[in-house]
């Protein structure tokens, strides 16, 4: 059956999009058929780690949202460009969404219709025969997100080891729960590597009675890589690499 | 109903009508809406919040399904259903592989900035965009 992620965070710059193309490059190159769709539709960037350039986008979920075309025509195969094989019988298709400021501001000012965003993740699933769908979503608690959230089968929920993250990752946490999401990890990221690990696993899982899939560094590597790239492509023995591994393995299990 | 002593209602009174009755006075405790917002999901009590939730991830649900899952014979989970279409929770659509009429939550269209400042706002801002555009084409040509 296929699943659908939403990879969140109340807050912004917490790691969404990085993790979102990495854990969706490792299950591709697991030979999976990955979706990966960005919801954060007022500030988008994904597609920056896949190196889609915005003038490659035939069409976005902007336009698929005014319907102008069918959500299949908004999805792009990312998987050479990300670095695997043309030969990977792991795939990775990308549906962006618009980086158009007057695409974006045409979203703020009309809305769109919610009931798309569920057909469509249904209709993607089905017509490119995903394994599974990721939804990279837009920080915090709002509509479109707790749809995202609603409609999916799990959640990774990254925060940072971060005082107004903490909060309002329990709101986050709470709301999931009234929303009977089958399964949510916790990825705790950018922790400062003088810290104890082990500690903060235990505190963060103590704090929500939730599991927590992996604790991260705060990674010089990563930064400099600046999402120019997909870390686990770039590193594929760094122990970041194999933290994302695990956490696909208990995002699949 | 509750001081009835026990099968001494109509023949269909009993815990399930309890539970009925308990599904339309939720319902019914909500204004008339042209759909809904996710958010109202999580201010339900069970078991419609379950089904509800259960609607959203499984994208439709047909008839047997909510009499399931409400724990309602299907005459009252039809009852309920109707409650629901008219109040703006649900939608029916095409009709299943046979011939079943599917049921999905209705929406309300997401942008929660539909005030007239921020029509004025965002109606501003994509004018000054759209001339901007259109001067990046002049120069071009
Ligand atoms: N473990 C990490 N160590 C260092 N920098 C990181 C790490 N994870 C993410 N980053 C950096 O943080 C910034 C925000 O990441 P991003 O994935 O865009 O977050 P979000 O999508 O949640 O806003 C990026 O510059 C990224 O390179
Ligand atoms: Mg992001």
């Amino acid at each position: 059956m296929s699943k659908i992620i939403s990879v969140h965070s109340f807050r912004g710059g917490t790691g969404k999009s990085n993790s979102t193309a990495n854990l969706a490059t490792l299950m591709a190159a697991r030979g999976m058929r990955v979706g990966v769709i960005d919801t954060d539709i007022q500030s988008p960037g994904v597609h920056v780690l896949f190196r889609l350039e915005p003038d490659e986008m035939h069409h976005t979920l902007n336009d698929y949202l005014w319907g102008n075309c069918n959500i299949e025509q908004a999805a792009h195969d990312v998987t050479e460009k990300v670095g695997m094989p043309a030969s990977s019988k792991g795939r990775v298709f990308l549906v962006p969404s618009s980086v158009k400021s007057r695409d974006i501001v045409r979203i703020l000012r009309e809305g769109y219709d919610m009931g798309l965003l569920n057909d469509g993740f249904q209709r993607l699933i089905e017509l490119m025969k995903l394994d599974v769908l990721i939804i990279d979503t837009h920080p915090g608690v709002g509509e479109e997100t707790l749809l995202s959230i609603a409609m999916s089968d799990a959640m990774l929920l990254i925060l940072r080891p971060d005082q107004q993250d903490f909060q309002g990752t329990a709101v986050t946490v709470e709301v999931a729960r009234q929303l009977d999401i089958p399964k949510m990890l916790l990825m705790v990221n950018k922790t400062p590597t003088s810290y104890d690990f082990k500690d903060v696993q235990k505190l963060v899982e103590r704090s929500y009675d939730c599991t927590v899939a992996a604790v991260l560094p705060h990674s010089d590597e990563m930064m400099t890589l600046a999402s120019s790239g997909v870390f686990v492509l770039r590193y594929p023995k760094h122990t970041i690499t194999q933290s994302y591994n695990h956490v696909v393995d208990q995002l699949l299990s | 109903m509750n001081s009835s002593p026990p099968n001494a209602g109509p023949p269909n009174s009993g815990p399930e009508q309890d539970l009925f009755q308990q599904l339309v006075q939720e319902i019914d405790a909500w204004p008339m809406q042209e759909g809904i917002r996710t958010t109202d999901l999580t201010l339900l009590n069970e078991p419609l919040r379950g089904v509800l939730n259960a609607t959203v991830r499984e994208s439709f649900m047909t008839l047997p399904h909510f009499a399931e899952g409400l724990n309602l014979t299907l005459e009252q989970a039809e009852q309920i259903v109707d409650l629901l279409l008219e109040h703006g929770f649900l939608r029916s659509s095409e009709t299943g592989k046979n011939g079943e009429t599917e049921y999905r939550v209705r929406y309300a269209r997401a942008g929660r900035n539909t005030g007239e400042l921020w029509q004025r706002v965002t109606g501003k801002l994509d004018d000054r965009l759209h001339r901007l555009e259109l001067n990046v084409d002049d120069n071009k040509s």
